[in-house]
């Protein structure tokens, strides 16, 4: 479990929160006119290698999650794993099923890997755009593709910040 | 002017090479800043902001600043207050920094420390791998900072820019002195930026009323800006000539940004026992008895604010009316019956300690004029790094109201001056010596000592050793303040000089000698012109020297050509070619360059 919070921190913390919020802030900026630069090249640097590196990554994390952070995994450590082995047969599987009900793992999951697949199309779809456009960067369209891009950003950063309170609980 | 933040945040102020520092150039475009740091990744940014909201400087606070593969990487506690204190140095010490001053710090909490690896290095360039100390909420690097600076530069303003949720950081940055957070990945950071700045920042005024920089004007201008936030009233203090109204105006402005408000200015000295009344709380108009009305001054402003300059001086029957208006919030006018309710902020002025018994000042009056606060205008002897700004904008302005007038600049010497005056009318004071100096002196281009008449003309002139070769020199020279004094003295001197036959045997043969004093001394005549006429620059602050108009001053004529001046000054220096060192040596190359040709 500590590697993969430290996964999921690093990944929220370093690449989302760090690169691609801000990136997707600096599209904007770049599309609305207020900044001077190369907006493919610019989205490129900022957005799509960024993106390119982390789904994978998330992709992983949110398959991970459940087996990483399962409290089954405290029978295998003192004091539980003492418990007698007819207790062993039941309680660990209990114990997971009521926290996976509990906390609704696998809808965090699932999505989660919403989110990522929703990126996986949206950030592609932003790049031909940006193409079709071919230099003519100050559009409503980009703007508001931007925009749609910066939310779904925000909203994936928020979502791997809410398994922080549910572990705790 | 832009102003100027520091940013201290390892991410931001770090060096990768070749503008990789993506994550710069994307906060520059998230905030619209201009970076001004001047390093390698300022100088490499693929864009442009457009209309920038500030210039940024970053800073790591960690060695190495460019650290890479196989360096271990530090804080640097030192490094970042040498940083800090290149924008922040002492009012004393300001004419001597060239760097701007800073308008807040933003300061980053988690710094990373230890090995760059492959693997932080791949994650991100230049960053280290961390170590458990530097994610302590307790430890943040962020706050040792924030103690340094808070204990070195009290006045500073200091802001939290972190990724950290601000539940987890807010007592420990707030007990330590910031005065805000704001969270780098909040999508409405870059508008919480400038209300931090507007509210927090060392902002000089945009629109040119208050000219200057140093730290007491800006304080005070913040102390306005803050208090611009409600419509509680405000007092102001200062000295006279400190610029009272035009706070009292800028006060206004700032809150009257969104829309219009009246702005109603007197001073309380007019206000007589018979008349106050009338003047303050208006006329009742009266049909039957043909008494027309008239609208009062706190009507005027009704909506707006009324400015009551001199407040000392308004007598215990206006201060008793005052009072009630404060306190019930309406008026009845003169012969009215119905009392009508106001809204109306009252600033109020006052160069007298106020509070104190002996002034006659009713304590519960002037608690209810400062219930938004009290902004003191800071001396003009205590801001004396403005003394240059305030003065050029009085020359500026006085040629603007002479047409065809000539730029004119103030010589090095007489900026001297002015720096050094204590000016008890304080910037009043420093308008009417200029505007004095032009209107005597209408036809120069340069403003000399002589041409300034400071303290109403009480000045000394003295006579005063000269230093600078005692060994050969036992001369005194006249050194003096006031040049039209000096030179009154010298004319003087010169025309009392005579010859009686009883002495004359003795000058015999010492005709050359005669002649190389004389030369000396217009030599020295013209060392004087030349210092007071150095073309000062920001390149060049010490001047350079400008024989043109040194020759223009010595000689009264402006319409003397270059090629005259020089050849001049090829005549005056040639005797003493040979002694000639500084300013003079250097003048004579000049005229040598311009006008080879040997001077008949």
């Amino acid at each position: 479990m500590p590697e993969w919070n430290e996964l999921r921190a690093r990944l929220n913390h370093d690449l989302v929160k760090n690169r691609l919020i801000p990136g997707t802030t600096r599209m904007i900026r770049i599309v609305s006119g207020s900044v001077l630069a190369d907006p493919l090249e610019t989205f490129d640097s900022t957005i799509a290698t960024v993106w390119t590196e982390t789904s994978p990554s998330l992709q992983l994390l949110f398959d991970t999650c459940e087996s990483a952070l399962s409290p089954r995994k405290y029978f295998l450590v003192e004091p539980l794993v003492h418990c007698p082995p007819s207790t062993m047969e039941w309680l660990p599987d209990i114990i997971h099923e009521l926290w996976l009900e509990r906390h609704d793992i696998p809808g965090w999951c699932s999505t989660g890997k919403l989110l990522v697949e929703e990126l996986d199309t949206a950030v592609p779809n932003a790049r031909n755009l940006l193409e079709l456009n071919n230099g003519i960067s100050q559009t409503v369209d980009l703007v508001e593709i931007f925009l749609d891009l910066q939310k779904r950003t925000t909203n994936l950063s928020i979502h791997l910040s809410l398994i922080e309170r549910k572990s705790l609980l | 002017m832009l102003p100027h933040l520091l940013i201290l945040d390892d991410l931001f102020g770090r060096v990768v090479s070749g503008g990789q520092n993506v994550d710069r150039q994307n906060l520059c475009a998230n905030f619209l800043w201009y970076d001004a740091t001047g390093d390698d990744e300022a100088k490499a940014a693929t864009q442009k902001i457009l209309k920038p909201t500030a210039n940024a400087v970053f800073f790591r606070a960690q060695t190495p600043v460019a650290a890479k593969v196989g360096d271990v990487v530090e804080n640097d506690l030192q490094g970042a207050l040498e940083v800090i204190r290149r924008g922040w140095v002492s009012e004393s010490d300001f004419e001597r920094s060239a760097h701007p001053r800073w308008a807040m710090v933003l300061l980053d909490l988690c710094f990373y420390t230890g090995h760059v690896t492959e693997e932080s290095n791949r994650r991100t360039p230049g960053m280290p791998e961390g170590r458990p100390l530097d994610e302590r909420s307790d430890t943040y690097f962020g706050l040792t900072l924030l103690d340094a600076i808070h204990k070195n530069c009290p006045e500073l303003p200091v802001f939290i820019l972190s990724s950290k949720p601000r539940h987890e950081v807010s007592l420990e940055f707030s007990r330590r002195g910031a005065l805000g957070f704001i969270a780098r990945d909040d999508l409405a950071a870059p508008e919480l930026m400038e209300k931090a700045l507007w509210h927090h920042g060392l902002l000089a005024d945009t629109k040119g009323e208050f000219v200057g920089n140093s730290l007491p004007l800006l304080l005070a201008l913040r102390e306005a800006r803050r208090a611009g936030g409600h419509r509680e009233n405000v007092l102001i203090k200062g000295e006279r000539g400190t610029g009272k109204e035009l706070m009292a105006h800028y006060l206004h402005q700032v809150a009257s940004s969104e829309r219009e408000r009246p702005f109603v200015s007197v001073n309380s000295a007019v206000f007589t026992p018979n008349l106050f009344a009338s003047e303050l709380f208006g006329i009742q108009p009266r049909t039957a008895t043909g008494v027309e009305g008239k609208i009062g001054l706190i009507a005027a402003a009704n909506g707006g604010d009324l400015f009551l300059d001199e407040i000392a001086d308004m007598s215990p029957e206006v201060q008793a009316s005052v009072l009630r208006v404060l306190q019930e919030r309406n008026l009845t006018p003169v012969g009215g019956r119905q009392p009508i309710s106001v809204d109306v902020r009252f600033l109020s002025a006052t160069n007298v300690e106020i509070e104190d018994a002996g002034v006659g000042f009713r304590a519960d009056l002037l608690d209810r004029l400062r219930t938004g606060g009290t902004i003191s205008l800071p001396r003009l002897r205590d801001r004396r790094s403005d003394i240059p700004l305030l003065a050029e904008q009085f020359v500026r302005q006085a040629e603007a109201q002479r047409p065809g007038s000539h730029e004119r600049q103030i010589t090095k010497d007489a900026m001297a001056l002015l720096l050094d005056y204590e000016w008890p009318g304080n910037i009043r004071e420093l308008r009417s010596v200029i505007i004095d100096a032009i209107n005597r002196h209408a036809d120069v281009e340069f403003l000399v000592p002589a041409h300034l008449r400071i303290g109403n003309g009480n000045r000394v002139t003295t006579v005063v050793e000269k230093e600078e070769k005692p060994a050969s020199s036992t001369t005194p020279a006249l050194v003096s303040d006031n040049g039209d004094e000096a030179l009154n003295r010298f004319l003087q001197l010169e025309n009392s000089v005579t010859f009686d036959q009883s002495g004359a045997v003795n000058w015999a043969g010492r005709l050359d000698e005669l002649q190389l004093s004389h030369a000396k001394l217009l030599a020295r005549y013209l060392q004087a012109a030349l210092a007071a006429t150095r073309r000062i620059t920001p390149d060049n602050l010490s001047g350079r020297v400008q024989i043109h108009p040194a020759i223009k001053l010595i000689t009264g004529d402006s319409s003397i050509s270059a090629s005259k001046a020089a050849d001049l000054v090829k005549r005056l220096l040639a005797p003493i070619e040979s002694e000639l060192e500084g300013d003079l040596r250097e003048a004579y190359q000049i005229a040598i360059r311009l006008r080879p040709k040997k001077p008949k």
